[in-house]
This record gives C-alpha cells, sequence and structure tokens, in this order.
C-alpha cells in the first residue's frame, strides 16, 4: 500500500450505467424472456504494482496492487421487482467499461428491473428502468 | 411563503442520500481473498475450496476467439446445458497467464437462462477456463486464446 494521494483519473470519475431491455412475449408471462444488455463506463484499472522487467510484483503470494491507482468494479447486481436475478464478483481483468448481457424468464410489462454496482474505491450507481410490454391491448 | 431550501428540506434530502449510500448489495467481494491470488492453480483451489472439478465440455458451450485481435477486450459466451450439468448456480471466468487468473464470478437465480455474454482482459496467449458450478458439482471447459499483445495494462 502506497501513502499518494488517489490518482486524477478517479478523482475526476463520474459514475455512468446503461441498460438496455427487450421483452420477447410469449403466450403467458411464463413463457416471456427479457433480453438485457449493460454497460458501466468504468475504468476497469487493476493497478497492479510492476518492476523495471514489467513483470508483477508478488509479495506474500499475492499480486502487489498500488492503491491509488486500482479502480474497478467489485460488485454488480441486477433485479426484478427487488430480487436478485443476476449478480457478480468482478475484477480489473474484465474488460474496461464492462458490459454483461444475459436474459431472464418470467418479467412482465411493468415490472421494475435494476442494475446496481460498487467499485473498490466507493463509487456506485443505481440503474432503474420499468419494463415495457411491446403487446398491443 | 415557501422557501425551496429550508432547513428541514436539506435535512431530509441528506437523509435520502445517506440511505441510499448505505443501501448494502447482496454480497460483495465474496471471494476477495481468491481473486487477489496471482498463481492459477492456489486461485482456484481457493475459490472452490480444493473440490474435484470435472470435465464439463460436452454440457458447456464457451465461445472465444482463437486469436484475440484487441486482448484488453476479448468477447467470451458461455452457454451451459443443464440436462446434462444440473441447475447452474455460478459461472467463474479464469485466464491462467493473467496477473490475477480470477477475472470474474457470475451468480445465476434459477430465473436466468443458462447463457452469459461478457468481455475479459487476457495478457497475452493463455487458457481460458469457464467453471461452472450446477447442484450436482463443479465443471470446466477450456480453450486456448492466442495474443500477440497483452491486455492487462494499468
Amino acid at each position: 500500500m502506497s501513502n499518494h494521494a488517489r490518482s486524477e483519473e478517479i478523482e475526476n470519475y463520474t459514475p455512468r450505467t446503461r441498460t438496455r431491455l427487450r421483452l420477447k412475449e410469449g403466450e403467458t408471462a411464463a413463457d416471456n424472456v427479457l433480453s438485457v444488455m449493460t454497460m458501466v463506463v468504468h475504468p476497469m484499472t487493476p493497478g497492479i504494482e510492476r518492476d523495471a522487467e514489467d513483470n508483477p510484483v508478488i509479495k506474500d503470494g499475492k499480486v502487489s496492487i498500488l492503491a491509488h491507482k486500482t479502480h474497478h468494479l467489485i460488485g454488480w447486481e441486477c433485479k426484478v421487482n427487488g430480487e436478485v436475478v443476476l449478480s457478480a464478483d468482478l475484477s480489473g481483468s474484465v474488460s474496461k467499461d464492462p458490459i454483461i448481457n444475459f436474459s431472464v424468464r418470467g418479467v412482465e410489462g411493468g415490472d421494475t428491473f435494476t442494475l446496481s454496482w460498487t467499485d473498490n474505491q466507493g463509487f456506485s450507481d443505481t440503474e432503474e428502468q420499468v419494463v415495457k410490454s411491446r403487446k398491443k391491448k | 411563503m415557501s422557501k425551496l431550501f429550508s432547513r428541514r428540506r436539506i435535512v431530509q434530502g441528506l437523509m435520502a442520500a445517506a440511505a441510499l449510500v448505505a443501501m448494502p448489495l447482496s454480497a460483495f467481494a465474496r471471494n476477495s481473498e481468491a481473486f487477489g491470488l496471482g498463481d492459477f492453480a492456489k486461485a482456484q483451489s481457493t475459490m472452490f475450496g480444493g473440490e474435484d472439478i470435472a470435465d464439463g465440455s460436452d454440457g458447456i458451450t464457451l465461445e472465444l476467439p482463437d486469436i484475440a485481435e484487441s486482448p484488453a477486450k476479448t468477447n467470451v459466451k458461455v452457454k451451459v446445458d443443464e440436462s446434462k450439468l444440473g441447475m447452474l448456480k455460478s459461472i467463474t471466468f479464469m485466464a491462467e497467464a493473467n496477473p490475477t487468473p480470477i477475472s470474474a464470478k457470475f451468480y445465476f437465480s434459477a430465473r436466468v437462462e443458462p447463457e452469459l455474454e461478457t468481455f475479459i482482459k487476457l495478457a497475452g496467449t493463455t487458457m481460458v477456463h469457464a467453471i461452472v458450478e450446477t447442484d450436482k458439482g463443479l465443471y470446466s471447459a477450456s480453450k486456448e486464446v492466442k495474443a500477440t499483445l497483452g491486455g492487462c495494462g494499468g
């Protein structure tokens, strides 16, 4: 751990979260499938300390991380009507601006979809959307 | 006469903001120990408690490029056949050559289709593993990805 102040990139970071939802509707609500595309605008900097040969520095069997540089998501979670459907623990080796795409069964128009995340520098964000039905009534 | 920014309003706003910040997310950083390890075998055994991992290649479809054009953004898609392997609980992505081999672990509820797409960094040519946990046990599928330039900078 170092005593450096947090890097400028971290200090100037503004959380941004995007989700794109598309409901494919079946005969009944149980047959519905919600396709979810998510992206968090985030640098995902692992902050790994490297030696003169650019190899990662290992201390006590662990990769040495520079506290003032590391900045990546650690927790990520999606809910439908408050119930967790998919969650994740992430590291700095997930690509910059993490994209995670998946599908949820049994979602109806009017349900609330929520994506929340938190990172290792104390930033977090929540994006909430109401699922839209495309069926004509 | 109404004051837009009365003391009461400001206090209410601050309390609401504090409640949002304090809102806990279910179980963040459940395996922080394993995530920090640099040795692939050790990271894997720490993450999965040393349990055996069976070959799951007939029930796991792991899609990765043969050659990563931009290793910092390598597309990975995985699909699990639950009729063969059992009900999906989690998928962990590991890249052997990365400084910290564990990329991410995803926890699935029964409502989520057993498939996922994301993008990971690769620090050069490496074996990439998808380790799948179901109600029947642990299974893995692997693929080697060739990469000339590392994508783990910073």
